[in-house]
């Protein structure tokens, strides 16, 4: 199987969750076919097995190829996950799953504890079922050692796909890109590309925060904004040299405990900026005037045409389905913040079509 | 109506009847004993108004000791919120440790990226180079 990864544009983090999963599953055919979806794997519900997420995953994608990973973060792991992380017998159990799953594009994993060789000959076993073996590098040493010693004994790796995931992007107290991340994820790029230069990569990370209460208005309770990161990390470090990803509107940093109530909230991004509006000691009927707000204040997230834009008109009209959980809510979001993101690099696209995107 | 009241009503009532029934077995003729019974309808009417009122008090008491016992009880949820919100943090914050420790030299090093991204588009144009020999040999 050979996927042309320079074909594509975007690169979306999604979990095996039904919110961000449902928020990709009403993108347009057009739009899915124009990104490349990085999915990790995680429990689904209260399932105990992979089959249930897996048959989820596949009613979103249709026919299309999606990377798969397997989440790290405990609190979203079963035993099936645990099962297909173990490095036993050279990840045995991974490498027959994705021979059994041939829509897969497989993401090599560093399970904490593996040895090299058992990740190198992971590769290679992946290599061998004829899928691009996907590297994604979360941590900027080990990760990438384990990375380019793959590499280094692919038969293929220019068929390979680099991942450089650099997670939550946001400095708490600042609210801007944390200090040292530019600088670490280029001399991580200076690595790949003094190494195996002839191999793709995409720079993916998140600027969502957990709370949006540090963004509110000043002397506002209800509305806010928060500056969209990984935008302006993505054009910092240039084009020609990664290709965009990111964490779908998403905060990336898995919590013990996800307490707390939840109150209506919706956010849409507009203009470099997650917009949001939400409405405290209210239920669901919250959600109507705070799409009613979003809409009359950002016209062209109406106009867009999107699953998630329809779903704001219908809350407030209160026809056909209507946005009244947080599930709903999050779905939206992520449906709009796709959308949001492949016009903004098809603008991008247009603008540089003339450079050369070197490999 | 708890057991209390109607043995409070009770007893009344037989405190009644013994008044009644002496007044009767005494036939009064004197104001003296009118007096007399006149004192005791004065308490009857007292204890009565007086065991009314202890009632309401009780029950307004019951009201404000609930409605104390609601707002410590959303006091200790809002406390727990805190804590899982203070754990997060805290969680966010080591996270934030694992980043610094994996990116060397953060703070330090680097105010300009302009050299290193050269650096990379001179690497990656030089690999092209190579590549585009290749293919015309």
């Amino acid at each position: 199987m050979t996927i042309n990864f320079k074909g594509y544009n975007y690169f979306p983090i999604i979990r095996t969750r039904q919110a961000e999963l449902n928020g990709y599953a009403h993108l347009s055919s057009e739009a899915k076919n124009s990104l490349f979806p990085l999915i990790t794997l995680g429990k689904w519900r209260n399932s105990e097995d992979c089959d249930k997420a897996i048959a989820k995953i596949s009613e979103c994608v249709g026919d299309r190829n999606f990377i798969l990973d397997l989440t790290r973060d405990l609190q979203h792991q079963n035993q099936a996950v645990r099962s297909l992380l173990d490095p036993e017998s050279d990840f045995k159990n991974w490498v027959d799953f994705v021979r059994s799953n041939d829509k897969v594009i497989p993401t090599v994993q560093f399970t904490p504890g593996a040895k090299g060789r058992e990740v190198v000959r992971q590769a290679l076993a992946l290599e061998r079922l004829g899928r691009p073996p996907v590297f994604r590098i979360r941590d900027f040493k080990n990760d990438l050692e384990n990375t380019l010693n793959a590499l280094y004994a692919l038969e293929n790796p220019e068929s390979s796909l680099i991942f450089i995931d650099a997670a939550y992007i946001r400095d708490i107290s600042t609210k801007n890109i944390k200090p040292g991340v530019l600088e670490s994820i280029l001399r991580t790029i200076n690595t790949i590309v003094e190494e195996v230069p002839q191999v793709p990569r995409v720079l993916a990370g998140t600027s969502f925060p957990r709370s949006v209460i540090p963004s509110l208005n000043d002397g506002s309770e209800k509305s806010g904004k928060i500056e969209i990161l990984e935008n302006i990390l993505y054009d910092e470090i240039g084009s020609d040299i990664v290709k965009y990803g990111d964490h779908v509107s998403i905060h990336s940093v898995v919590y013990d405990d996800e307490g707390g109530t939840f109150l209506p909230r919706l956010d849409v991004p507009s203009d470099g900026f997650w917009f949001f509006e939400r409405r405290p000691k209210t239920k669901s009927e919250g959600y109507i005037d705070a799409a009613r707000t979003l809409l009359n204040e950002h016209p062209d997230v109406g106009d867009s045409g999107s699953w998630g834009a329809q779903m704001l008109k219908n809350t407030v009209s209160r026809e056909g389905n209507t946005i009244n959980a947080p599930v709903t809510a999050i779905a939206v979001r992520v449906n709009l913040h796709i959308n949001y993101q492949l016009n903004l690099l098809q603008e991008d696209k247009s603008i540089v079509e003339d450079d050369d995107w070197v490999l | 109506m708890n057991l209390d009241r109607i043995v409070s009503i009770i007893s009344l009532l037989i405190g009644f009847s013994g008044v009644g029934l002496s007044i009767y077995l005494a036939n009064p003729s004197s104001n003296a004993n009118v007096v007399s019974l006149s004192g005791w309808l004065a308490s009857a009417i007292i204890t009565v108004i007086l065991s009314v009122s202890a009632f309401k008090a009780i029950q307004v008491l019951q009201n404000q000791s609930s409605s104390a016992i609601e707002a410590l009880q959303n006091e200790i949820v809002r406390a727990k919120d805190d804590s899982i919100k203070h754990q997060n943090d805290f969680i966010s914050q080591q996270n934030d440790l694992v980043s610094y420790r994996n990116i060397s030299a953060a703070l330090s090093s680097m105010i300009n990226p302009e050299p290193i991204k050269d650096t990379i588009r001179n690497k990656l144009a030089s690999y092209m180079d190579n590549a585009k020999e290749q293919k015309d040999e």
